[in-house]
C-alpha cells in the first residue's frame, strides 16, 4: 500500500499536562471554551480567547509548524467567506468599486465583521486541533461514547476512519489499472468517454463498499456481535483533571465578561 | 473419535439465484486438520459461512458438537467455531489492535481479568504483542492477518476455520502461519482451512475435502491429491513433490510421495542402489 497515510493523532503520545488531562473533561471544557469563543463580539475578547488557546498549545508542547500546516488547510475556505463579508454588510462605506451596473461598497462594519469572523474560526480550529492532537484517536472515540454520544455516531466516525484508507487504496488501484491499459482522461471532464469511465469507477466503488460492508458485518457476527460494541471502562477522572477543567471554563467566562463589559470595544477600535 | 462437525445434504442459494451449495454432506472428526480444496467459485467460502451460523441452511442440517445449528443457538455456536476471513480488512475494524482482539471476548461477557489474559495470550501466540496499541490501518497485510487470527483465538474456540489463510502472504509469513496452525492443533483444536495451496494441503492436512460446483467430489486422506482423475476434475494439480517424482515412482513401483519428507525418503531409497 503506497499511500502516505494520514495520522490524525501522531502527537498524541507526547508528554504534557494536556496529554495527561482526562479526555472527557478535556473535551467538555474545551467545547465550552469553543462555544464562548464563537459567540464573542469584540476584537479584545477574541484576542484574549486566541491568546488563551495559544497558551494551552504551548503548554501541550505541540509542534507549532504542524499546527500551522493544519490551519493552512482551512484558510482558503475562511478567506472565501471572509472576502464577501465586507461587501454585504451595510454601513459607512470605506471604499467603492464601480462595476458599471452597480456599485460595491466596502463598509467598515463589514470589515470588522469579517475580521471577527476570521478570528473566531481560527480560534475554534485551534481548540479542535489542540484536543485531537493531544488525544489518541481511539481514546477520543471512547470518551465521546462515555459522554453519552449515541454509539451510532461514534461508530460512524470509527468505521469511516478505518475504511477510508481501504477505500482510498482501492481507488488508487483502480486508477492504476485503468492507466496501465492506457486510459487517458480527455481534456474536458465533460467528454463522454471520460465521464463514462469515471461514472463506472464510482459505481464499482459503491458496489465494492457495499459488499465490503456485508463481509465486515459477517465477520463481526462471527465474533459474537449482537448490535452493540462493548467497551472496558478504564478511564478515571481525578481531582487534578476536574480542577484543570474548571480553570479552562473560568477562563472562558472571564473572556466572555471582558467581551461584554463594553470597555474592550472602544479601546481597540477607536 | 467423535464427529465434532457434521453436515447433511446442505443446499444454499444466493438471492440472485446462484446455487452455491447443492447437497453437501460431510463429517469432520475432533482434532483433525482439514483442507477444503476446489476451483474458484466451488462454494468453499459459502460452506465456511455455514459452519458458525452466519448462513443458516436453507435446506439440510449443520451440526456442531452433535447439536444442530438453528436461530436459537447460533450465538453459542460462534464461540465454539471461530472463523477467520480471507481479507483481514474485513475483520480487523477496531481503532487499535488490542481493541480488536478484545472485541470477541467482550461480546462473550467475560470478566475483565480474563479478557486481558486472553488478549495477551492471543497476541503473543501470533507474535503481535508489541503492536497492541497500533492502529490496524497502518499495519502490513501479514500483520493484519495475524491480528485477525488473534481476534478469533481470543475467543478460545474448539474449531478454527480459516478461509484461504496463505493467500497474499510472503514465504516467511506462510511459514509462520503454518507454525501457528500446528500449535493450534497441538492444543487440541480442530483446524479447517479452505485453500488453493495444494502443497500446503499435502504437507499439513490429515483430511482432504474436494468441492466442485457446490458438491463434494471426494473426502479422504492426502492420497486424494495424487489421484489423477480427481485432481483433473477438480481443476487442481499434483503437489510439486509428486510432480517431480512421478516417473521415478511409477518406474520403481513405489508410492508417489506427496510431501518433501516422503520425497527425500524415496530419493534416498532410489539412489542407494
Ligand atoms: N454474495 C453473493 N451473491 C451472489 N452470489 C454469490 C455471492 N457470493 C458468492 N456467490 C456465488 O456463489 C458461488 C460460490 O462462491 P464462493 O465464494 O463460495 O466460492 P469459493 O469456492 O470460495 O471461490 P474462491 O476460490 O474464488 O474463493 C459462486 O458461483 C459465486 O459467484
Ligand atoms: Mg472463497
Amino acid at each position: 500500500m503506497d499511500v502516505e497515510h494520514i495520522h490524525l493523532d501522531e502527537f498524541s503520545h507526547l508528554q504534557s499536562p494536556f496529554h495527561r488531562f482526562d479526555p472527557r473533561v478535556k473535551i467538555v471544557s474545551c467545547l465550552i471554551l469553543l462555544v464562548i469563543a464563537v459567540t464573542l463580539k469584540s476584537p479584545v475578547g477574541l484576542g484574549a480567547a486566541l491568546f488563551t488557546t495559544c497558551l494551552m498549545i504551548v503548554v501541550s508542547r505541540l509542534p507549532v509548524g504542524r499546527i500551522l500546516k493544519r490551519i493552512a488547510l482551512i484558510i482558503p475556505f475562511v478567506l472565501a467567506i471572509g472576502l464577501f463579508l465586507p461587501f454585504i454588510r451595510s454601513g459607512t462605506p470605506l471604499y467603492s468599486f464601480n462595476l458599471g451596473l452597480f456599485t460595491l461598497h466596502v463598509t467598515s462594519q463589514g470589515l470588522q465583521g469579517s475580521i471577527l469572523f476570521f478570528l473566531r474560526i481560527i480560534c475554534a480550529a485551534l481548540l479542535i486541533i489542540l484536543v485531537t492532537f493531544t488525544t489518541p484517536f481511539h481514546v477520543l472515540l471512547r470518551s465521546l461514547s462515555d459522554l453519552k454520544i449515541p454509539q451510532i455516531f461514534t461508530h460512524l466516525i470509527q468505521f469511516s476512519f478505518r475504511y477510508f484508507f481501504v477505500l482510498f487504496d482501492e481507488i488508487l488501484r483502480m486508477q492504476r489499472a485503468r492507466r496501465s491499459r492506457n486510459f487517458r482522461p480527455a481534456k474536458s471532464i465533460l467528454s463522454r468517454r471520460t465521464l463514462g469511465t469515471i461514472g463506472g469507477l464510482i459505481g464499482v466503488l459503491f458496489i465494492r463498499s457495499f459488499e465490503r460492508g456485508e463481509r465486515v458485518y459477517y465477520s463481526m457476527m462471527s465474533r459474537g456481535f449482537r448490535g452493540e460494541i462493548h467497551l472496558l471502562d478504564d478511564l478515571q477522572i481525578k481531582t487534578k483533571d476536574f480542577i484543570l477543567g474548571v480553570i479552562i471554563v473560568l477562563l472562558g467566562v472571564t473572556i466572555l465578561l471582558i467581551d461584554q463589559g463594553g470597555w474592550g470595544w472602544p479601546l481597540a477600535w477607536r | 473419535m467423535a464427529a465434532c462437525l457434521e453436515i447433511e445434504d446442505l443446499y444454499f442459494r444466493y438471492h440472485d439465484g446462484t446455487e452455491a451449495l447443492k447437497g453437501v454432506s460431510l463429517s469432520i472428526q475432533k482434532e483433525e486438520k482439514v483442507a477444503i480444496l476446489g476451483p474458484n467459485g466451488a462454494g468453499k467460502s459459502t460452506l465456511l459461512l455455514h459452519l458458525n451460523g452466519i448462513h443458516l441452511p436453507q435446506q439440510g442440517v449443520v451440526c456442531v458438537g452433535g447439536k444442530e445449528i438453528n436461530p436459537d443457538n447460533e450465538h453459542q455456536v460462534r464461540s465454539k467455531v471461530g472463523l477467520v476471513f480471507q481479507d483481514p480488512d474485513d475483520q480487523v475494524f477496531s481503532p487499535t489492535v488490542w481493541d480488536d482482539v478484545a472485541f470477541g471476548p467482550l461480546n462473550m461477557n467475560l470478566e475483565r481479568a480474563e479478557i486481558e489474559k486472553r488478549v495477551a495470550d492471543a497476541l503473543r501466540a501470533v507474535r503481535m504483542w508489541e503492536f497492541r496499541s497500533r492502529a490496524p490501518h497502518h499495519l502490513s497485510y501479514g500483520q493484519k492477518k495475524r491480528v485477525a487470527i488473534a481476534g478469533v483465538l481470543a475467543m478460545d474456540p474448539e474449531i478454527i476455520v480459516l478461509d484461504e489463510p496463505t493467500a497474499f502472504l510472503d514465504p516467511s509469513g506462510q511459514e509462520d502461519l503454518f507454525e501457528i496452525l500446528e500449535n493450534l492443533h497441538r492444543e487440541g483444536r480442530t483446524v479447517i482451512i479452505a485453500t488453493h495451496d495444494v502443497d500446503m494441503a499435502a504437507m499439513w492436512a490429515t483430511s482432504i475435502i474436494i468441492l466442485k460446483e457446490g458438491q463434494i467430489l471426494a473426502q479422504g486422506t492426502t492420497e486424494l491429491l495424487v489421484k489423477e482423475d480427481l485432481v483433473e476434475a477438480a481443476g487442481l494439480r499434483f503437489p510439486l513433490i509428486s510432480q517431480v517424482f512421478e516417473e521415478a515412482a511409477v518406474s520403481s513401483g513405489q508410492p508417489l510421495p506427496r510431501t518433501v519428507k516422503e520425497g527425500k525418503k524415496l530419493l534416498f531409497k532410489l539412489t542407494k542402489h
